[in-house]
């Protein structure tokens, strides 16, 4: 086991670059998520660390051994592939030993392992199946079992759970914290599912256009957003433009947010970004509260969503626990919609 | 039912269709137990003598090993050839992957007798005719299509994450090729490797050009003496050559079960 660190590491292919010097540590048993639309070069970036694809720049270390040209069998990593690349020629047995025969392990310590491995990804006396006999979960977790056999220092995930269905994706996300925290190997998760990456990580790194755009705590990720395609892209929360004015946002027709937004000067022009759950519906005037019209209600069972249309046109879609008094408002009835500002991301305007 | 009438006509032209090309076959098997000197059906009592002409025939014999020699020589070049090549074009090492690919299999398209000419005149121009490399030269041209087709087609149906998996998991290319590759695609591989001997051992337009005397192999002994004069032992060196052929295919389903890749 050790950290993982990469150092301006680049992947160009013709003029395009993918990656565009992601540097970043893992520490020793960190769990680390790369987060991102498709596209955006997070797989790239778990390629490159696998040694499946050759960086065109920068450096990368596992522990403190440079890997950056070294082929996949020489870095000690255990992969974890989306479509589980078992082999389908070779029992689940035959599968997980394949990594500690390829280390020369002794016939009984192979064994003694590969029955360990299986204990754990809860498929003991599963050794002497095929994987075409089993179902979409349990081979994932004879591929999780086999990556982790060799006890590799850095294990990978390329997006082992989006083949699965929602059911069993959640019962294997909570099999996989447990697992690695277990373990305590370094792990690099990449996803496009930020329930996932939340839910799971030690930090999160949200990934764009081949940059990693903020690497932090899965909560700072979702509180604290460094811009705007991060505040964006994790939940769908409301975003209204308008211009600073002590410290809240002016969104014009007497409309104003208030926001701790002190360090951006008067005049600015910026986003707030809100989050659904953030916002509060009244049907009677609050004081330093939104004013606007309902218009349109959807049921979805445990929750009521209203889309608010303000003063200005702007539009803002709240979240409403459907046995909540304001689940009752129809379309075409005015509204009053309450923040506290410290929930108020404010950002000043890309351009 | 009603859906059974149709199945049951469907089922009679099907064999009638079987029966009409295996006719030929059973013909040849029964000549060749005919005492007569000529061939005939039904055949006029029983002997093995056709059989035992053959196999002491000293021509016959020269001709089995040569055969046996060029087809098993040609079938592992080729191998080896076609692999190798399938391989590459699949994980797309070159570019033009397809022109290449059709390059590689026109022998099958280019009639016969057009592929003897043309090799035909090359080695008599680079001087090398006469020799039995140039027939294994020439046979592993004309069987390398066959085995880079059926390997080409397992190995479209190969995940290429499973060899990722494999080096991850420490192994070097070539232990990734032996235990993971090769594996995966011998279906097709066994497939191929038979299309290849059965070619060879039957080829005649090519082989036709380019043999000398010493060289003549059975399909062509076989195709002299039918102009020469029809009799059983003919037939008696055909019906060894068709168990033969049938017990290898036999074998070969039972071992692999590759007719998903002919």
């Amino acid at each position: 086991m050790s950290n993982l660190t990469l150092r301006n590491v680049v992947k160009r292919y013709g003029k395009t670059e993918v990656v565009r010097g992601a540097s970043f540590e893992i520490a020793e048993g960190e769990f680390v998520s790369l987060l991102g639309p498709s596209g955006c070069g997070k797989t790239t970036i778990l390629r490159m660390v696998a040694g499946l694809l050759e960086p065109s720049g920068g450096e990368i270390l596992i522990g403190s051994r440079e890997v950056t040209r070294l082929p996949p069998d020489k870095r000690n990593i255990g992969l974890v592939f989306q479509s589980y690349a078992l082999f389908p020629h070779m029992t689940v047995f035959d599968n997980v030993a394949f990594g500690l025969r390829r280390r020369k392990e002794e016939p009984a310590e192979i064994t003694r392992r590969v029955n360990e491995a299986l204990e754990m990804v809860r498929l003991s006396g599963y050794g002497s199946r095929y994987p075409r006999e089993l179902s979409g979960g349990q081979q994932q977790r004879v591929a999780m079992a086999r990556a982790i056999a060799p006890r590799p220092s850095v294990l990978l995930f390329d997006e082992p759970l989006s083949n699965l269905d929602a059911s069993l994706r959640d019962e294997m996300q909570i099999e996989l914290k447990r697992l690695q925290s277990e373990l305590a190997i370094t792990t690099l998760f990449v996803t496009h599912d930020q329930a996932e990456a939340l839910s799971l990580s030690d930090r999160v790194g949200v990934m764009y256009n081949g940059v990693i755009q903020q690497l932090d705590a899965p909560e700072a990720i979702y509180h604290r957003p460094v811009n705007a395609f991060v505040a964006s892209f994790i939940g769908k929360p409301n975003r209204v433009s308008g211009v600073m004015r002590g410290g809240s946002l002016d969104l014009g027709g007497d409309l104003v947010i208030r926001a701790e937004a002190g360090h951006l000067a008067n005049g600015t022009a910026a986003e707030a970004f809100i989050r659904q759950e953030a916002l509060q519906v009244q049907s009677s005037p609050v004081e330093g509260a939104l004013r606007g019209t309902v218009a349109l209600r959807s049921f979805s069972g445990p929750q009521v969503q209203l889309v608010v249309r303000l003063g200005t046109g702007a539009e803002l879609v709240v979240d409403v626990p459907s046995s909540a008094e304001a689940a009752a408002l129809t379309p075409g009835e005015t509204v009053w919609l309450g923040l506290h500002p410290r929930d108020v991301i404010v950002l000043a305007k890309e351009v | 039912m009603t859906t059974l009438h149709p199945t049951r006509s469907v089922t009679a032209i099907a064999l009638l269709v079987l029966a009409f090309l295996q006719i030929p076959v059973l013909v040849v098997i029964l000549a060749s137990f005919s005492e007569t000197s000529y061939l005939t059906i039904p055949p006029q009592g029983v002997t093995l003598k056709w059989y035992e002409a053959v196999l002491s025939d000293p021509t016959y014999l020269r001709a089995i090993k040569n055969s046996l020699i060029l087809a098993c020589a040609s079938t592992a070049i080729s191998l080896v050839l076609g692999v190798a090549a399938a391989y590459a074009l699949f994980r797309r090492v070159l570019p033009g992957s397809e022109a290449i690919t059709s390059l590689l299999i026109s022998p099958l398209v280019v009639p016969s007798v057009v592929v003897g000419v043309a090799m035909l005149q090359y080695f008599t121009l680079t001087g090398f005719r006469g020799s039995f490399m140039v027939l294994i030269i020439a046979h592993v041209v004309i069987t390398v299509p066959y085995i880079l087709r059926s390997v080409l087609a397992s190995l479209s149906g190969l995940d290429l994450s499973v060899e990722e998996a494999a080096r991850c998991l420490g192994a070097n290319g070539f232990t990734t090729f032996r235990l993971v590759t090769l594996p995966l695609i011998k279906p097709g591989l066994v497939a191929g490797a038979l299309f290849a001997f059965v070619t060879s051992m039957e080829n005649v337009p090519v082989t036709i050009f380019l043999a000398s005397a010493k060289q003549t192999t059975l399909p062509i002994l076989i195709f002299s003496s039918v102009e020469m004069g029809v009799n059983p032992s003919v037939a008696a060196i055909s019906t060894l050559l068709i168990v033969a052929t049938a017990l290898v295919l036999l074998v070969a389903e039972r071992w692999t079960g590759f007719h998903k890749f002919a």
